[in-house]
């Protein structure tokens, strides 16, 4: 069993790990842990990676594990973290809002995602948050059945990390 | 300076599914083993299954001192306090993390619904949710937070289900598809059946098969 206690950088936002890391894996020399996001925010598990390493994770408390976490690099290992993908509603705003819809569209979409609960992720004119089922998309398109000239909702799977500056619980 | 954090262990479940006896079987198994653990048991009003707990683990059989058994009567779900809001169990834990320094492991216990049951992982390392049969075998497959995200789930009063007409190999096929690679264990705690497969999952997944600690009691 290898023990962690801390991370030592993300692949995602560090070029030097991110050019180790695709050199080690095309030598076959990167394995993973898979984790959803709520055990991301452990501070204390056991795992197995992908190729059966068993690695005890014991983090400072309040830690966040992030999709590319590096938790160990050696000569012949490389061990990061790989949150598992989730289903996910996408609401795009149009860019067809004139400003009279300038407070209504956002303040109704941002009422509705609030009431349910539920964390989000922007990105651009999108917005992400997390179903349980396909089938909730028919329900958001009647909630914002009034707004739908300027909205197109769908669905999507993908490693969901929501916004951090607002600390928001669901269910 | 912070007291060293202590292994935490959630064990959810509804109302009547058999939490309070499963900590109450697993807890003397653990000691037998050298673990020292303290309990804390989250109710709407009532500290009954504290108190039950106290009296059966601490007074009875002496495996536990009393002030290591700890009702918190949340006065509202109790699962709220373990997953929306758990700061009253944190303060609680950190303050028995710094009184009791030798213990090995926290168990929280709380009731709550296959729907909404799960704990916040600022507060729990490790969720243990526990069901019965006498809900039905259709209980796992009706999914919910508590059966799906719990790290280890439970199915108590097996010895009851041919009883409340409960297929055992329905809810087994349907744990495994619902919940995939994540384990699940049969369980009678009156007769103790399963108890040693839940006990070695602790030491194995939270423990992380350390031994027992040295420190003193004071």
């Amino acid at each position: 069993m290898i023990t962690i206690n801390s991370t030592i950088g993300n692949i995602y936002h560090d070029g030097n790990l991110r050019k180790r890391y695709e050199e080690m894996s095309s030598q076959s020399l990167c394995e993973s842990i898979r984790i959803n996001r709520m055990e991301a925010q452990r501070v204390r598990m056991r795992k197995k990676s992908s190729k059966g390493t068993d690695i005890a994770l014991t983090m400072t408390p309040g830690t966040k594990l992030r999709h590319g976490d590096v938790l160990m690099v050696a000569n012949d290992k490389m061990i990061t973290i790989e949150l598992e993908p989730e289903n996910l509603a996408v609401i795009q705003v149009k860019d067809n809002i004139h400003e009279h819809d300038a407070v209504q569209v956002p303040v109704t979409i941002g009422h509705a995602i609030g009431n349910l609960h539920r964390p989000i992720k922007l990105e651009g004119r999108k917005i992400y948050f997390p179903i349980q089922t396909d089938s909730e998309i028919e329900m958001f398109k009647k909630i914002f059945g009034p707004l739908s000239d300027h909205l197109e909702i769908s669905h999507t799977k993908k490693v969901f990390e929501p916004e951090e500056r607002m600390d928001i619980h669901e269910h | 300076m912070t007291a060293k954090r202590i292994p935490r262990l959630g064990i959810g479940g509804p109302v009547g599914s058999g939490k309070t006896m499963l900590i109450e079987k697993i807890v003397p198994v653990l000691a037998a083993k050298g673990y020292n653990a303290g309990i804390v048991s989250n109710d709407v009003v009532s500290r009954e299954d504290a108190d039950r707990m106290r009296h059966n683990l601490a007074t009875e059989q002496g495996i536990l001192s009393e002030d290591l058994v700890i009702g918190l009567a949340t006065g509202g779900c109790p699962h709220t306090a373990v997953r929306e809001d758990p700061s009253m169990n944190i303060s609680i834990i950190e303050e028995m993390e710094s009184k009791y320094n030798y213990l090995d492991l926290i168990i929280i216990e709380s009731g709550g619904d296959n729907i909404t049951t799960t704990f916040s992982p600022a507060l729990a390392d490790y969720f243990i949710y526990i069901i019965d049969v006498s809900g039905g075998d259709k209980y796992p497959r009706k999914r919910g937070l508590g059966i799906e995200t719990c790290d280890l789930l439970v199915i108590n009063k097996i010895d009851l289900a041919p009883h409340v007409g409960a297929d055992l190999t329905i809810m087994e096929r349907d744990a495994k598809a619902v919940r995939g690679d994540k384990p699940y264990v049969f369980v009678n705690s009156m007769t103790g059946q399963g108890i040693a497969q839940v006990t070695e999952h602790i030491i194995r997944d939270i423990l992380f098969e350390s031994p027992p600690k040295t420190v003193a009691k004071n």
